[in-house]
């Protein structure tokens, strides 16, 4: 019975912390949107933002690897935003584009700075303790967030401008309010989002692994797409990616003598069949 | 893409390149040599490219097709995948008196229709449950790689992650049977198919009906409608034709290079068959010549990437195809007349 306990308690701490970058890159995703821009290079971000945590904190401690990967986060987006709101250019390609570079330039500085083609050294984890590894603290900054982005959108002028430009856009022109430049705040918000994601996926492996996202951001944006683009929506989706990734973890491959591939590709059979059998709600470009 | 803007971009990449190169400690124009002499110093550094460009000119054509339609083949590297594994599994399977005429077209055939089954998947995907192409593509490229692990190992030679050979009469002449000058280089027949292909493709998009229908689609749905067809079943083509020529890329590789299939050999093509597809953007001889010569540019980019790479990381290849990638986007961008909804290529 306490057996029991204990292996459920294990399961759902593993969910949280596998649901963790889902969730910011999910959330991150969700600004980018609503805005009306679709955001393909969320895998992109999440790399950049786990690469800057590992530079930052092997130079100098954990804060300046938060910071650097904030940095890195708002720099990325803004040449993203420029590229894709001013430059007008396919936010899907371009989209495309910034994974490409995000896989290349670490994977280049990876071997430029360490001299490895896989891994750089370790970092300090953050802090240790019974509740920290169960609970991780950027699980709870990401459940702020969540509140945070959804008082945002809600109550305040900023987030029915981004809002706006999501959904109509004309009315927002009507307004004389600009619209690149709403969509161009809203990447800037949606970048150190990502970036946090990044800085978990960096902490929980304690380095830095060439394409350690491992598609978490494609995952991200059909999370994204499951929360039908609601932040609460996002979080419980991504907790139940999260459950679903867990699920490895369990005995139940054991019993079901379930190979280790197969139950690696649970969590994305899962979110196919989530994504075929939800009502559509109107037509969505993605 | 314009000359003007061409050469802007390339500006653009060689900025990026010479602080990349600067930024090792390496002088740019030692690094430029390097990349000179790697892809043009040489009969084997040419037919590497060439090499490189065959996969590159198929997955170009792989988005391209279904492009025309408005749809994103964002699986293409799925489907090299799944196209050269069909094509290595019949290759090996069949038996050693088959002649070479036979074997060659059955085993191109089966890498063809992999990728043509995962193109289809994708588009039933979208038609009956609504699941956007570009999810369900990258998506369907997870779910891919993780089943390949799983069904690779069945079939992988023992203590290794390929395939049993392919049987003799199902491999392709290299080029140095056609030159001496190629020695030791990769490159072989199956560049023949893609050159062929490279032609007839894009002149079959601007000369047949269903060609014109696919343009439609891109552009005006309703016109599709008016023409008493029907648009999923023109989706279901577009996807799954751009699907067999994401498959045929796998070709060079399988029946012309290691002659099996092998774990990790696409490399990531399957992306920059989209950046060759943007680049390479036009109407019928246009968009044969658009795609050769963006497939060309970017196969110098990784042979160059490789040749240099003792000084700089070959990485550096990645990141200059996607700044070129983003700087065709914004060229393309730049030319458009402002379109209210959807791409109109």
């Amino acid at each position: 019975m306490i057996a029991v306990l204990m292996g459920l308690l294990a399961y759902s701490a593993a969910s949280l912390l596998i649901a963790v970058p889902y969730l910011f890159g999910a959330l991150a995703g969700l600004w980018s949107e609503r805005a009306g821009v679709v955001h393909i290079g969320l895998e992109g971000m999440l790399l950049i933002g786990a690469f800057a945590a590992t530079l930052g904190a092997a130079a100098g401690g954990t804060k300046l690897g938060i910071v650097s990967a904030l940095v890195a986060g708002v720099v990325m987006s803004m040449i993203f935003a420029a590229i894709v709101v001013y430059g007008r250019a396919d936010p899907i390609v371009v989209g495309v584009a910034l994974n490409l570079f995000a896989d290349g330039a670490t994977r280049f500085f990876l071997r430029a700075i360490y001299d490895s083609s896989s891994n750089s050294p370790r970092i300090d984890r953050w802090a240790s303790g019974p509740l920290v590894d169960h609970v991780h603290p950027l699980f709870l900054v990401g459940v702020l967030l969540v509140g945070a982005t959804h008082w945002v959108l809600q109550n305040t002028a900023f987030g029915l401008r981004v809002r706006a430009a999501g959904e109509a856009p004309a009315a927002l022109r009507a307004a004389a309010v600009s619209v690149p430049r709403t969509q161009f705040l809203a990447l800037l918000c949606a970048g150190p989002i990502a970036a946090l994601g990044g800085v978990f996926l960096a902490w929980n492996s304690r380095a830095f692994g060439a394409s350690m996202t491992n598609g978490r951001g494609f995952l991200a944006l059909a999370v994204l797409v499951i929360g039908r683009r609601r932040p609460l929506g996002v979080l419980l989706a991504a907790i139940g990616l999260g459950m679903a990734g867990a699920l490895e973890l369990t005995p139940l491959a054991r019993v079901f003598a379930i190979p280790p591939w197969a139950m690696q590709a649970v969590p994305y059979v899962a979110t196919l069949l989530v994504l075929a059998l939800r009502r559509r709600p109107q037509a969505q470009p993605i | 893409m314009s000359g003007r803007s061409l050469t802007l971009v390339l500006l653009v990449v060689t900025a990026v390149a010479s602080s990349l190169v600067l930024s090792v400690g390496v002088a740019p124009l030692t690094a430029y040599a390097t990349f000179f002499t790697g892809t043009s110093g040489s009969g084997y550094a040419i037919g590497q490219v060439f090499f490189r460009l065959t996969p590159l000119v198929l997955c170009g054509l792989a988005v391209s097709v279904p492009l025309r339609a408005g749809l994103f083949n964002i699986a293409a590297e799925s489907q090299i995948i799944v196209g050269a594994f069909a094509c290595a599994l019949c290759g090996a399977a069949l038996p050693q008196s088959t002649p070479a005429v036979l074997a060659i077209p059955v085993c191109v055939a089966a890498a063809a229709a992999g990728g043509a089954a995962v193109g289809f998947a994708l588009a039933v995907l979208r038609t009956r449950f609504g699941i956007h192409e570009v999810i369900g593509g990258l998506l369907g490229n997870l779910v891919i790689r993780a089943v390949m692990v799983g069904v690779g190992a069945h079939f992988y030679l023992r203590e290794s992650v390929h395939t049993a050979p392919v049987i003799e009469a199902a491999r392709l002449p290299r080029g140095v049977v056609v030159w001496q000058g190629f020695a030791g280089s990769a490159v072989n027949a199956a560049l023949l198919l893609a050159l062929l292909l490279l032609v007839l493709v894009p002149a079959w998009e601007h000369y047949s009906r269903r060609g014109f229908l696919l343009r439609a689609l891109g552009e005006n749905p309703d016109v599709v409608r008016a023409a008493g067809e029907s648009v999923p079943r023109l989706e279901w083509f577009a996807m799954t034709a751009g699907g067999a020529l994401g498959g045929l890329a796998s070709v060079s590789f399988v029946l012309g290079y290691k002659y099996f299939y092998e774990e990790g050999f696409s490399g990531g093509v399957g992306f920059l068959g989209l950046a060759v597809a943007m680049i390479g953007r036009g109407r019928a001889v246009g968009r044969t010549v658009g795609i050769y010569g963006a497939a060309l540019l970017l196969a110098l980019l990784q042979q160059g990437g490789f040749a240099m790479n003792a000084i700089v990381p070959k990485e550096i290849s990645d990141v200059l195809s996607a700044v070129l990638l983003a700087g065709a986007a914004v060229a393309i961008a730049a030319t458009q007349k402002k379109s209210p909804r959807g791409p109109a290529w």
